[in-house]
């Protein structure tokens, strides 16, 4: 059925992906070209391209180092959040005494955002003696409530008939976890792991608080602490942007659906 | 409720932290002003995605193309968003003072994160051309849960495209436009990132929100007992606007089924 | 699958990269000073700065032969910049250069040319 102002339906869309997709575009041209950081009027076609922002980020940041520290911290966030995430959500699809209060205490945790705990988190961080690490960043991160609740709700589709099989064989309660449940919960583990992974290598305001040193820093710390030295006199800033935002871009056009998905799980109910 | 400090062993200090917030803090109520106003942009930016929803929800080619564009802000960094806007926002090379200026719209270029008064609405534009894409893929899968059948139904009936849109689709569509508020009103509570990079208070607290308060306070200043209070407010106040939501909208509404 | 497409791309491009780059880096710089008229100049001191974010540092310095050529081993800046110098003279431009990876092998696309004056 397509509907009679297809065309006006077009136009109005190109209109509106051209000013979502303008930043991107000018971030991209000015870290090929160095056009634009100082000179006016701006130009809107590249003139002459260049790598050679990229190299100076290579060299004169440690930046693989920021890389490796964002890449642990966020593997580390992602294992954990699977393991302590797909336990609770078994849990919850047992049946016991005070379940429904446990679930509403969950659903009131959703409530508490992140940043209102910020200062127990330090301290409790400051006294296991984890600041300025790989698990110290990892810590508060490595569980969500979101990502219990699609766990829970992928377990809950599996047939009970299947886990009292398992449980007949013998099978210990972990051991049904591992080979019954998460196998064909594939999509929710899958969908997990990307939204755990989007947060914790997006997470800026917890490494700001918990890093001391340059070296420690993750990809979003390291790139403001760029930006308070150099602030925007040089083009390769915005090469930090680029290559600080391709990974998760990637991950995403790789990911859509599953990404999508796990976002608007909370849209189709209720 | 205590006076306390990394270098001083604490005391109870009763309500003393809570009065000099309400009575003698200046900032405080600055930054809950500006907490209010970016709050006050969520409507601005559900309404904007619902008119995207419908557009990519008609039957046209490549819609799935729209719909990654626009949801593409979505997914990245905030801190290199934060750069990106404000490049684009400079007063000297900044591309939006170009383009205001070539069309005409203004005589000479706008200091935008420099000046008092356009600092909060710049930073506000930033976070809605962030978040208008989550918005809209939300909407967008309420919208195709409206069964077509009851518009055809009304088509039929003879009820004009406006009065489909108003009787229909509308009330169907209220869970995912609560959800949407919420998310809308809890992004603004916490939104940190976006605003240290692109202004980092601001001129004068011009952008400060409860959130970069509480982290000045705490990390900055050291005065954690007082940052703790205003966590407390914070957070009091999340709940109640969550609350009064919840009421407003008749009961329970989003999340996930909890009768098990 | 798509990532495995993605990942194999991936690391042939890295792979292939870091071979290429291990095979020419030997950190030469090479060029060649002439007169203000044209003609080589021979014995003139040519000096290698090195720009780090916030400063240019001067590295090594050499002398040109016969033909006015010069030539640095060893220098593994990526961001760089080489002058050449008549004491009491004219000098040349000091003029800055990139390469794309530190210790490539660079080749001056024009000579340098010592102008008149102090």
């Amino acid at each position: 059925m397509r509907p009679s102002n297809a065309v006006a339906v077009h136009a109005a869309l190109l209109i509106v992906s051209a000013a979502m997709l303008l930043p991107f575009y000018w971030v991209l041209k000015t870290s090929v070209t160095g056009e634009n950081i100082f000179q006016y009027p701006p130009t809107l076609l590249p003139r002459s391209i260049h790598p050679f922002y990229y190299v100076d980020v290579w060299y004169y940041v440690p930046f693989v180092r920021f890389v490796a520290n964002s890449v642990i911290v966020s593997v580390l966030v992602v294992v954990a959040n699977v393991v302590f995430n797909a336990l609770a959500a078994y849990a919850l699809t047992l049946a016991f005494r005070g379940k429904r209060l446990v679930i509403l205490l969950l659903l009131s945790c959703m409530l508490i955002p992140f940043q209102a705990t910020i200062i127990p988190a330090y301290l409790i961080t400051k006294e296991l003696g984890l600041l300025n690490s790989h698990l110290g960043i990892a810590l508060p991160l490595c569980s969500t409530i979101v990502c219990i609740f699609v766990f829970k709700a992928s377990f809950d589709a599996v047939p009970r008939s299947l886990i009292d099989a398992a449980r007949i064989d013998g099978l210990a309660e972990w051991r049904i976890i591992r080979h019954v449940m998460l196998p064909l919960s594939m999509s929710a583990l899958a969908t997990n792991v990307i939204l755990a992974f989007i947060w914790s290598w997006n997470s800026f305001l917890w490494p700001l608080i918990i890093i001391r040193n340059q070296e420690m820093q993750t990809l979003p710390l390291a790139l403001s602490t760029f930006l308070s030295y150099l602030e925007n006199t040089t083009g390769a800033l915005y090469a930090f942007c680029i290559m600080v935002l391709v990974p998760g871009i990637v991950l995403f056009l790789l990911e859509q659906r599953r990404f999508i998905e796990g976002l608007t799980s909370g849209a189709t109910k209720g | 409720m205590q006076t306390w400090s990394p270098f001083r062993p604490s005391r109870f200090a009763g309500v003393a932290h809570y009065e000099e917030l309400f009575f003698h803090d200046e900032v405080f109520w600055q930054s809950f002003w500006n907490t209010l106003s970016f709050m006050a942009s969520a409507p601005i930016a559900i309404a904007l995605a619902l008119v995207l929803a419908l557009l990519v929800n008609a039957h046209i080619r490549g819609r799935g193309v729209y719909r990654t564009i626009i949801f593409l802000s979505y997914p990245l960094m905030p801190v290199a968003v934060g750069i990106i806007w404000r490049w684009l926002y400079d007063e000297k090379v900044g591309l939006l003072n170009y383009l205001l200026l070539s069309l005409g719209l203004v005589e000479q270029r706008i200091a935008f994160l420099d000046s008092y008064q356009w600092a909060m609405p710049s930073v506000i534009v930033a976070a809605v051309w962030q978040i208008v894409g989550f918005f809209m893929v939300i909407l967008l899968a309420g919208l195709q849960n409206v069964p077509p059948s009851l518009l055809e139904a009304a088509a039929i009936d003879g009820a004009s495209a406006w009065q489909r849109f108003r009787r229909i689709t509308l009330p169907l569509l209220r869970p995912a436009m609560f959800l949407c508020l919420m998310l809308g009103i809890i992004n603004s509570f916490t939104s940190f990132d976006l605003i240290y990079v692109m202004t980092g208070g601001g001129p004068n607290h011009a952008t400060e929100v409860l959130i970069t308060y509480i982290y000045r306070s705490a990390f900055v200043l050291s005065k954690f007992d007082y940052a703790a209070a205003l966590t407390v407010v914070l957070f009091v106040f999340l709940l109640s606007l969550t609350w009064a939501a919840n009421r407003a909208t008749g009961g329970e509404a989003g999340a996930v089924d909890a009768a098990e | 699958m798509r990532y495995l497409v993605v990942l194999s791309a991936t690391t042939l491009l890295v792979a292939g990269w870091n071979v290429w780059v291990v095979l020419h880096s030997d950190g030469i710089v090479r060029g060649q000073v002439l007169e203000a008229d044209g003609h080589p100049a021979e014995g003139i001191t040519v000096t290698f700065w090195e720009k780090t974010l916030t400063t240019l540092e001067r590295r090594a310095s050499t002398q040109t032969d016969r033909d006015g050529r010069f030539l640095f081993v060893g220098q593994p800046a990526h961001h760089f910049a080489v002058q050449a110098e008549r004491p009491d003279d004219g000098a040349s431009p000091r003029t800055l250069y990139r390469r794309y990876f530190r210790s490539q092998n660079f080749v001056l696309a024009e000579p340098l040319r010592l102008g008149k004056g102090p």
